[in-house]
């Protein structure tokens, strides 16, 4: 057995900010042997990045690093700057999450890649080039002779990120750091990139350290897996046994907050409550505030990391192995299991007060039906599940005009000028010719890869842009060319990044006052009752009206979003990828939102997503597009289990996902 | 990842945590405004002698208990006149900025939200009042506009808007593209709404910090023309004349010059420290 990689113990970062100190990472400790892919999972500043950085020596500002790190035996914590730097690149090497920010824009690919040996290694320029064609190859990119010469905007981002592989691995490092490296890529580039990662760090014999938010993006990659809560490592083990059978109750609450792209359509269950406040978190064990099984001693108990018994499988007989360990009471008991199938309590994921939206009733109920019970998995939920699958569509089905038609809709942009006098690009036709409708209360997915053209809908059907050709129908009525107040309000759009949606400047109560009072939606006496109306449907409560946007987590922010659009009572909502600059727990908790605002209020919800997954969760129909036309459209079952188009087919494919057997306990 | 994230269990963030070390440049600041303020508002009566009494026979008196800061070539109390010309030089720095501030302010927001020709023809007129050299400029306006105190707050707005007009329309170009205000025109608000109460809103606040530390460019322009003799009417109390006719005797009274100079660097350095906290609270939203 040979010495691992990288060994790491007791790491700790202690960050100095003007709001006081917080330790970004608490006592992380494990060890990666050479080859080998650990993957660090958590949620948004559970420090995953922190730890990354400080591996690298570059801790954020204001930081002191205590512990150990050491790289082949040899200690990095203490190093000079200068020593460091020269570790940097040739034994250590990171990729970024997006190539387009991480590459030098005015400097040529090739140059870019092969600085590293030309520079580390002193290797001669014509041999460096050698080196950088035969990676790009090795990246399959094809004619790497060409993207050498390329300047990075003048490659896709899948290329790019190629690229940003190929300059990570140019001078063959040791260790190498993916800070979420497909996240910014479509899912057919992400899957291409994570087997090209695979095959390349085999190659080149590197060990890779992988942030992900997304479990399954881990599961394809790694053989073990560090799953962080709040700047600690709360469990640890081999990718499949961890996944299969969760011993914290958090990696738990990560997986079941994940939707499903195969097998039985399940609600996905959000992890309850926020992450606690960096500042001041709790004692004991930080997660206890969010815990299903927290008891009285979870307040006191120190910091550890239980071992858990291995699983007497032929994979375990592998010495190299990583032992599996949980920081819980439970680790070791079978508790878990049990309670994998019981409802979390009032489980309304980042909402300030769980429970509210149904405990609570609402003055002058907003839709029709009030809303009885939780959002959680309850029987309830149950319930509406199967309707979903299958009766509601029925019962809608024809049942009067769609309340949002789009007919031959066409899209086309100016050419670009290309550098030379006189010389544009030829028309660019983002939207060409759709054809859609979206029934009352129908929820209608709309998925494609990205520059597909989907966005560009929106924008035509809601009147940002103006369409070439085509025609928007609202409730069997044509849109005229220049809408007024009255008939923009009818089509709202949310927008995928929650906090530039939302205006830094103006108090969340003014804003939506502001729009009632234009519209005449309420009287004077009426508006402050109605905002607090309009917060609790999307389960927020009546202290957020004085606060400004920045003072909300990402997805408080985006059901502020979801309020100010159902504030102006529209036909439809087009929700434009709002889950994707989310957190996975969190994303859970606003799909059920969406899901029951359709429930309760009957509203119309085009969904457009490049997450395949997420699309089925919630959606009864799913248009697929493709090139800016509409490729296939389909009830969801129909085109998951049966897809006809072969561009469907493809998307399918490339979803990652947790092998079905992985997902069950054995 | 990025960032922190400051979400609490129970509900939005209101509360800012200690800022210390900026708190303590914001305290100095505010004290030394606020001096300044208090001295202007008080000179008649703190004063100790009139700012015009003349006193020949006791002309360029070496500081003493009747004359903390000795007296003039005309026996004016030097103290006495520093106090008035506070209220002359704040009075008229502070109207000539803000009304830059409004000036600009306002030009900037229909010049960055209209776009198009509108936008063209009005960056092409602040790019001509800037090519103007800016003392030339005012000489020029005070002539036109004669020599009174609107003359001097009008000659200076209008020689220095433009720097908060490009502040400003700089600014409206990267804010109009933002989702929120997309999100505004979709929910039916007409342009004149969305632009002063969506775009505005975030405009405003980046001019103000201009704002407070572009006040003493202002006294020092009036200094300035006060020590060319082109400013304010010669026997009015005011800092650059001060400077100015204290000068023929800097080998012997050099605290005639010294005194107001001072007034003025630490006036400086006072609206610095102030416009440097709001930077942080302002910019913090």
């Amino acid at each position: 057995m040979t010495a691992p990689a990288l060994r790491v113990r007791g790491l700790t970062v202690t960050l100095d900010t003007a709001q006081g100190s917080l330790r970004a990472a608490d006592r992380v400790a494990f060890d990666l042997p050479a080859g080998q892919a650990v993957g660090l999972v958590g949620e948004s500043g559970s420090g995953k990045t922190t730890v990354l950085r400080a591996l690298l020596g570059l801790p954020p500002r204001g930081s002191t690093v205590a512990g150990s790190v050491r790289l082949g035996g040899r200690e990095l914590l203490g190093l000079p700057d200068r020593e460091l730097a020269s570790l940097r690149g040739t034994q250590v090497a990171m990729i970024f999450q997006d190539p387009a920010t991480t590459l030098n824009p005015i400097r040529r690919v090739g140059s870019q890649i092969g600085e590293g040996p030309r520079v580390r290694l002193g290797w001669s320029r014509a041999r460096a080039r050698d080196h950088t064609i035969g990676l790009l190859r090795l990246m399959e990119v094809a004619d790497p002779e060409r993207v050498v010469r390329s300047y990075p905007h003048q490659l896709s981002g899948g290329i790019r990120q190629r690229v940003m592989i190929a300059t990570a691995l140019a001078c063959r490092p040791a260790v190498l750091l993916c800070d979420e490296p497909t996240s910014a890529l479509d899912v057919t580039t992400q899957e291409q990139i994570l087997a090209l990662l695979r095959t390349a760090a085999g190659l080149t014999g590197s060990a890779l350290v992988l942030v992900s938010h997304d479990l399954a993006v881990v599961g394809r990659l790694c053989s073990s897996v560090l799953v962080m809560y709040a700047g600690r490592i709360v469990e640890r083990g081999p990718v499949d046994e961890v996944f299969a059978d969760p011993r914290h109750p958090y990696t738990r609450a990560l997986l079941r907050s994940r939707p499903a792209a195969t097998g039985e359509r399940t609600r996905p269950v959000p992890v309850p409550g926020e992450p606690p406040d960096r500042f001041r978190p709790p004692s004991g064990c930080r997660f206890r505030t969010r815990c299903v099984l927290a008891e009285k001693r979870c307040a006191s108990l120190p910091y550890h990391l239980t071992p858990v018994a291995p699983r007497l499988t032929a994979a375990r007989l592998d010495a190299t192995a990583p032992l599996r360990a949980a920081a819980c009471i439970h680790a070791t008991a079978p508790l878990l299991r049990a309670i994998g199938d019981t409802p979390h309590p009032g489980s309304i994921g980042d909402t300030p007060h769980p429970g509210s939206i149904g405990d609570t009733p609402h003055p002058g109920s907003i839709g029709d039906t009030p809303h009885p019970g939780t959002t959680g998995d309850t029987p309830h939920a149950e319930a509406v599940r199967r309707t979903d699958a299958g009766g509601r569509v029925s019962r809608l089905a024809g049942a009067g005009t769609p309340v949002l038609e789009v007919r031959g809709l066409g899209m086309e942009f100016p050419g670009t000028p290309t550098g030379r006098p006189f010389a544009r690009r030829p028309r660019l036709r983002a939207v060409d010719g759709v054809d859609l409708h979206l029934d009352r209360a129908e929820i209608l997915g709309l998925v494609g890869e990205s520059g597909c053209g989907k966005s560009t809908m929106a924008r035509c059907i809601v009147g940002l842009h103006q369409p070439t050709d085509g025609q928007v129908l609202v409730d069997g009525r044509p849109m005229p060319r220049h809408r007024t107040a009255s008939e923009r309000r009818r089509l709202q759009l949310v927008f995928q990044d929650p906090a530039a949606a939302l205006n830094p400047a103006r108090r969340i109560g003014g804003m939506l006052a502001e729009l009632l009072r234009v519209h005449g939606l309420a009287t004077r006496r009426e508006v402050r009752p109605r905002c607090v109306e309009l917060l609790r449907s999307v389960g927020l409560d009546a202290s957020f009206l004085g606060a400004y946007p920045h003072a909300l987590s990402g997805g408080q922010q985006q059901r502020v979003s979801l309020a100010r659009a159902l504030a102006l009572e529209p036909a439809a909502i087009i929700a434009d990828e709002i889950v994707s600059a989310l957190d996975v727990s969190v994303q859970a908790s606003v799909l059920n939102l969406l899901v029951d605002l359709r429930e309760r209020l009957d509203v119309a919800i085009l969904f457009i997503s490049h997450d395949l997954a997420v699309v089925r969760q919630i959606c009864d129909r799913v248009a697929v597009m493709h090139r800016g036309r509409i490729v296939e459209v389909a009830r969801v079952d129909a085109a998951f289990s049966r897809p006809r188009h072969p561009h469907t087919r493809r998307l399918l494919a490339a979803i990652p996902t947790l092998p079905p057997a992985r997902r069950t306990p054995a | 990842m990025s960032g922190i994230d400051v979400a609490a269990a129970d509900g939005p963030v209101t509360g800012t945590g200690g800022r210390r070390v900026r708190s303590v440049g914001l305290l100095i600041g505010v004290a030394i405004v606020g001096g300044y303020l208090l001295a202007a508002l008080l000179a008649p009566w703190i004063s100790p002698h009139g700012p015009l009494e003349l006193d020949v026979a006791d002309a360029l008196a070496v500081p003493s208990a009747e004359h903390p800061l000795g007296t003039d070539d005309l026996g004016r109390d030097a103290l006495s006149r520093l106090l008035h010309a506070a209220r002359v030089d704040l009075a008229l720095g502070v109207a000539a900025g803000v009304t830059a501030y409004l000036l600009g302010t306002l030009v900037g927001l229909v010049s960055g939200y209209a776009g198009g020709w509108l936008d063209l023809v009005l960056t092409r007129v602040m790019d001509v009042v800037q090519t103007m050299p800016v003392i030339v400029m005012i000489m020029i306006l005070l002539l036109v506009l004669g020599r009174g105190p609107v003359g001097i707050v009008v000659a200076l707005a209008l020689a220095s808007w433009v720097g908060y007009a490009r502040l400003a329309r700089g600014i409206v170009l990267a804010v109009r593209n933002l989702d929120h205000i997309a999100a505004a025109r979709l929910a039916g608000l007409g342009h004149p709404r969305v632009l002063l109460r969506h775009v505005l809103p975030n405009v405003w606040t980046q001019g103000f910090v201009f704002l407070t530390s572009d006040i003493v460019l202002s006294v020092g322009a009036i200094a300035a023309l006060g020590y060319l003799g082109i400013g304010i009417e010669a026997s009015t109390p005011e800092w650059g004349q001060m400077i100015s006719s204290g000068q023929a005797f800097l080998a012997t009274n050099w605290w005639l010059s010294l005194a107001p100079g001072l007034a003025i660097v630490v006036l400086g350095l006072g609206l610095a420290l102030v416009s440097d906290a709001l930077t942080d609270r302002l910019g913090s939203r």
